[in-house]
């Protein structure tokens, strides 16, 4: 087996492996903070797609463009939150699962009826469709989609565990009762983690398109994918997301790259299986509590 | 709606409340002087901790009104009654187990922080630090890690923080060693030196003997006897509480 296959499957497991985790991040935000899967992540990473490159085409340069998606795609999460989620905040986990699904498919059809069925694409953010690298070729969009991801791991880090908001919507995750005897509002931290997570979304669906493509259709496979990083790393840390997410990525595109073609899926899914069984609280263990 | 006596930073007019179809509280009358420490007692099931759930807004009442520095406060919610100087700290000690002890203090001082600035929450900090030293020594440690007793110290250290006028402890004693017990409750008694007016739940009457100004004594959610602490413990006695 040639060296440069080999570096191809893993350049393009590393790509895939940051969008997976960045999908991952935005299901670890919600999910640490209100303890409801938001299956509609995968939605907010298709809007910011498709506002993106509608931006772009109305002549608006790129970078704003994005701001622009970001702040849009915010205003859809905290609408999600607030008339979805926060009305019925006491009913069970599985029913405001069900809920976001609900929004998650309100958001396709909307999509369909303003944007059509056709697929998008934004050329790659510095103009070069490709890269050549010890005989491997990688899109010229991989570096940023990578990038993104260490810059969204770098902010999360730093938001979570160097700002007092950051730390109070970690305490609404640890202990929700807890934060309302010292007047931490978890209604307030739920909608910025909704809000949080669907700006990560938007973020990495501007920066995958060019590499990905977008449509109306794609948000649920996306969704499907993160919370394949999400379950096998382990929720509760978001380290095991990212981790979980690369393992995701690499699997995949190894499989694809060094498996008959046909298999590759199979392969993937049961090598993951296995990590699962293995380790099904996640690939990191949890914090500690040690109980009286 | 105001009217409330003045003297008084908690008075409860004939509160009811109920878990469900469980009544928990059947006309609760009591009235909580500034800077006292006052203890509700009596035995298992007998509404003591329903009533601080009632004062923080945990438990909604069904009847009656519940006046915090002369103003009606039934119905608010947790956080914001916090916010207005009522902490709770809860029997299950709710710390944040993912953070440090530092971190987990800090957050206590969260909704004041801006109004009172760094300068203040320092100081406080150092109270702490001077009321429960363990928790200086373990600032950097994980709470999640601490032992049962250290947890206690860093709820009752973060409930401070907070800047509370009215402190409610629900069963600060549970589950520690004598020694321990001895230790928490100095340290409650320490906390009126800095205007904290404390409600403390306990089922052993001799545990806050010592700290207490006065008690009330709750039986099948009525409060059945009110008086000092030895005049509480005789009742206990009489009524065979577990001491």
């Amino acid at each position: 087996m040639e060296f440069s296959t080999v570096l191809q499957s893993l350049l393009s497991g590393l790509t895939l492996g940051c969008i997976y985790a960045a999908l991952g991040l935005g299901l670890y935000v919600v999910y640490g903070v209100t303890r409801v899967l938001n299956l509609a992540q995968g939605e907010f990473v298709m809007l910011g797609g498709m506002i993106t490159v509608s931006l772009s085409a109305f002549g608006v340069p790129l970078f704003p463009a994005i701001l622009l998606a970001v702040a849009i795609v915010s205003l859809t999460g905290a609408i999600l939150y607030r008339f979805i989620i926060f009305p019925a905040r006491h009913a069970s986990g599985s029913t405001l699962a069900f809920l976001t699904v609900g929004f998650a498919f309100a958001v396709k059809g909307l999509t369909l009826l303003v944007w059509g069925w056709e697929y998008r694409t934004l050329t790659s953010f510095l103009g070069s469709p490709s890269i050549h690298l010890w005989g491997a070729t990688i899109f010229g969009q991989a570096p940023w989609v990578v990038g993104m991801t260490i810059l969204m791991v770098a902010g999360l880090y730093y938001f979570f565990g160097r700002t007092m908001l950051g730390r109070a919507l970690r305490a609404c995750a640890d202990e929700p009762l807890g934060a309302k005897t010292i007047g931490i509002s978890p209604a307030r931290m739920g909608l910025l983690a909704f809000v949080i997570a669907a700006a990560l979304g938007a973020v990495a669906g501007a920066t995958i398109t060019p590499l990905t493509m977008t449509a109306y259709n794609v948000g649920i496979p996306l969704t499907i994918k993160g919370l394949l990083a999400a379950f096998v790393g382990g929720m509760h840390r978001a380290e095991g997301v990212i981790l979980g997410g690369l393992l995701l990525g690499l699997t995949e595109a190894l499989s694809a790259g060094l498996m008959p073609s046909g298999y590759h899926d199979a392969i993937a899914l049961s090598i993951l299986l296995v990590v699962f069984l293995a380790r099904p609280r996640g690939l990191l263990p949890a914090h500690a509590n040690i109980e009286d | 709606m105001t009217g409330g006596n003045r003297d008084l930073v908690l008075e409860m007019r004939d509160v009811h409340a109920s878990y469900g179809p469980f009544i928990a509280l059947q006309g609760v009358s009591l009235g909580i002087e500034y800077s006292e420490i006052a203890a509700l007692v009596g035995p298992h099931g007998g509404g003591k901790s329903a009533a601080l759930k009632t004062v923080c807004g945990l438990l909604p009442t069904t009847r009656g009104d519940i006046l915090f520095e002369g103003e009606r406060i039934n119905g608010l919610p947790v956080e914001r009654l916090a916010s207005r100087g009522i902490v709770y700290v809860d029997e299950r000690r709710l710390i944040f187990a993912s953070m440090s002890v530092m971190d987990n203090l800090l957050l206590g001082a969260y909704t004041r922080r801006r109004r009172a600035g760094n300068a203040v929450v320092r100081e406080d900090l150092q109270t702490v630090f001077k009321l429960f030293p363990i928790l200086a020594e373990r600032q950097k440690q994980s709470a999640g890690t601490l032992s049962g007793g250290e947890k206690q110290m860093l709820t009752i250290g973060r409930a401070f923080m907070s800047s509370p006028r009215l402190l409610l402890l629900d069963c600060p004693s549970l589950r520690l060693a004598p020694i321990l017990v001895k230790r928490v409750m100095g340290a409650i008694a320490e906390l009126r030196e800095h205007g904290i007016t404390t409600i403390l739940v306990e089922q052993n009457v001799k545990a806050v003997s010592h700290i207490a100004d006065h008690g009330y004594f709750m039986e099948k959610g009525r409060v059945v006897a009110r008086g000092s602490p030895d005049e509480l413990l005789s009742h206990s006695n009489g009524s065979r509480l577990v001491s």
